[in-house]
């Protein structure tokens, strides 16, 4: 029998969130920038060894001084991924904020910093700063909505954490 | 006998209950009382009198009365309260009904003399019938302005259950998905999980009771045929206590929010790109300013020293070669400058593909070691060409002139790492479709931790500082702009061998198509 789990995509604007999901739900890409207003749900089985689990992937709109995530849209979730933009390290900064929040929101939940577009040569989160997160307990990823590195791999990860939860 | 309650469909308004007793009751003595909320009379009006109640006007207190308590007590579903007996001895059908800012009472005469023979519960069933009828009858109003909002709403059982008051739009049908046979599932927790989760929030509200509303802000469901539905939900409490859920179908508001953020967004995101922009150049400006301060500061140097009277003709040649060496390489500094932003902005720059015009590959390199072969000789390093004795062309995609420019710069990093007594050696090999060249030197190799970004713009390339990484940017750009590829990997013997495949220009087949 599946089991139906939430995933809350949480980041700053224009970071891959969307992408990211299509990507992984999908398996397109475009390079053309949509930007999301309010929630979209998408919905993945993911195989997990004999078990099988229904992602609710919640996609959230951007965080920035347009939008503020609603923490309501937390409740229920039982795994965050993080989402900040390789290219752009203030995004790394709206990441630390939203995830206070989900904290202050849900207590402490599976989650995945997720640093995407990795596939673009002008990185401004450096290896060291990654570091020191990993070395905070963050589990980070670099990622590409565009090739599709480690895609599959960072919801494959916080499923399996999830269910062993 | 028990007295039946008989309940009026709810959202019955005034009106219809006015319309009610000009319809149905005309012969029941019909009286009607309306009231604000702090029992303030409002409006009055039938025969009162026939029940002693011609003092109620406008602007009287309802709590006069013996059934005050009864119109205080109606709730957002009317009721009926059967044979009430009044202070003259009368009996009357009190029917209740509560809106958000008035209540309103109705007195049908209940008297056994008029209602005859008939038993009252037929009474109250056909009473039932003509109040369904009436309602669904003014229902079409608030109907379609609820459809003309592209909205449904459902009602808020006590139960805890919700249940669809309106017509279901077609977005909702949709939404629910069409089953042949099967009637669809118009709840929305089976509708949407985003509507779920929001009823699970709207809980306590509705529990509370207050009047107040909560928004769920937008969100957007994939209808089947591929298409997006923004909604939003609203969760309302009234002020009589009425609880229900509106989902709305977004349109040009939401269409104009998203364009709005879209805009906004866009444009930051353009803004900062143009600030790393920004940034890049005003790194660029001070590696020129670093590169070509140097060689300058040695001309001024020399050329003062000319000025000196006491300096002997040989040693005034020094000076001015010494200085002419550093003018040059000022020069090429600033022409390596030109190439990597003309480079950029001439994306569309024309190049030759016909092998008849094309750049000679086996020529250019042959040219350049024999060119270089002196200065790399100076520097006590051999420079070799390492390519088949062969005396055809190979002509490639791309401009003589700037291919020249692309091998010069792969020959003059060589140099700078070839250790003195080591050697450079240039490749050549015909590859059919690719005409493969390679620059390999003896030296340290590159250092692993820049290979990465070693074609970039400022990548960390082989060389501290100043113009770093601008010369191996430019080839790359280049050569790629003519559909060849560059890369590093690192020699056999353990230096670096940078290597070109150019695009052999191929004759032109007319009748092929052309991409």
């Amino acid at each position: 029998m599946s089991v139906r789990k939430k995933i809350c995509m949480l980041g700053g604007f224009a970071v891959g969130k969307t992408s990211l999901v299509r990507r992984f739900v999908s398996s397109i890409f475009s390079d053309t920038y949509q930007t999301t207003v309010g929630v979209h749900i998408e919905k993945k089985d993911v195989q997990l060894g004999e078990r099988e689990v229904t992602l609710m992937l919640w996609d959230l709109h951007g965080e920035d001084e347009l939008q503020s995530v609603r923490s309501s849209y937390l409740r229920g979730s039982s795994g965050l991924l993080f989402v900040a933009d390789g290219t752009r390290a203030a995004t790394l900064d709206v990441v630390l904020a939203l995830r206070q929040r989900a904290r202050d929101t849900i207590g402490d939940v599976p989650a995945i910093l997720l640093v995407n577009k990795c596939d673009l040569p002008e990185c401004e989160l450096d290896d060291e700063r990654l570091q020191a997160l990993q070395d905070e307990g963050w589990t980070v990823l670099r990622t590409s909505a565009k090739t599709g590195e480690h895609v599959e791999q960072a919801f494959v990860e916080l499923t399996a954490r999830m269910v062993a939860d | 006998m028990s007295e039946p309650r008989v309940s009026l469909p709810a959202g019955l308004s005034l009106p219809l209950a006015e319309h009610l007793v000009d319809r149905a009751l005309a012969q029941r003595h019909p009286a009607w009382i309306v009231t604000d909320r702090a029992g303030r009379i409002t409006e009055a009006g039938g025969e009162l009198a026939f029940y002693g109640l011609d003092d109620l006007q406008p602007g009287a207190d309802i709590r006069s009365v013996s059934f005050a308590e009864s119109v205080f007590a109606a709730h957002t579903e009317p009721l009926v309260l059967p044979a009430v007996r009044l202070a003259n001895g009368r009996s009357a059908d009190l029917l209740l009904a509560a809106e958000p800012e008035a209540l309103a009472t109705l007195l049908l005469d209940a008297d056994p003399e008029v209602y005859g023979a008939r038993p009252y519960q037929q009474l109250a069933h056909e009473l039932r019938l003509q109040l369904e009828r009436v309602a669904a009858t003014g229902a079409q109003v608030p109907e379609q302005v609820l459809g003309a909002m592209d909205a449904v709403v459902y009602g808020h059982g006590d139960d805890g259950n919700l249940t669809l008051l309106s017509t279901p739009l077609p977005w909702l049908l949709d939404l629910a998905g069409r089953h042949d046979g099967e009637p669809p599932a118009l709840s929305p927790a089976a509708l949407s999980p985003f509507l779920e989760h929001f009823v699970a929030e709207a809980a306590e509200l509705w529990a509370a009771g207050q009047p107040a509303r909560l928004r769920s802000g937008p969100w957007t469901e994939t209808l089947p045929d591929g298409s997006e539905c923004p909604l939003e939900a609203t969760a309302v409490v009234g002020a009589a206590g009425a609880r229900a859920l509106v989902v709305q179908r977004l349109a040009e508001n939401f269409r104009e929010r998203s364009a709005f953020l879209q805009k906004a967004r866009s444009t930051v995101l353009e803004y900062e790109g143009l600030r790393r922009e920004i940034q890049k150049k005003e790194l660029l400006l001070d590696c020129l300013v670093h590169d070509l301060k140097g060689p300058l500061s040695v001309i001024v140097g020399n050329l003062s020293l000319l000025r000196s009277p006491t300096l002997d003709p040989d040693r005034a040649q020094g000076l001015l070669a010494t200085s002419l060496v550093h003018a040059r390489k000022q020069l090429d500094m600033i022409r390596l400058v030109l190439d990597v932003f003309s480079a950029e902005i001439e994306a569309m720059e024309e190049f030759q593909v016909d092998p008849a015009t094309a750049p000679d590959a086996r020529a250019c390199v042959e040219a350049l070691v024999s060119d270089h072969g002196p200065s790399f000789e100076q520097r006590g390093v051999r420079l070799q060409l390492d390519a088949p004795d062969d005396s055809r062309r190979l002509p490639v995609v791309g401009d003589a002139a700037r291919l020249e420019r692309v091998l010069t710069n792969l020959l003059e990093n060589a140099l700078r790492h070839a250790p003195r007594g080591s050697t450079v050696s240039v490749g050549l090999r015909d590859g059919g479709e690719e005409v493969l060249v390679h620059v390999e030197d003896q030296g340290p190799g590159v250092d692993p931790e820049v290979v990465e970004d070693l074609f970039e713009k400022f990548g960390r390339g082989r060389r501290s500082g100043g113009m770093a990484g601008l010369g191996l940017y430019f080839c790359r750009t280049t050569v790629e702009r003519w559909g060849g590829r560059i890369g590093y990997e690192r020699a056999h013997g353990g230096g670096a061998r940078f290597w070109c495949r150019l695009v052999a220009a191929q004759p032109v087949n007319p009748t092929a198509p052309r991409s």
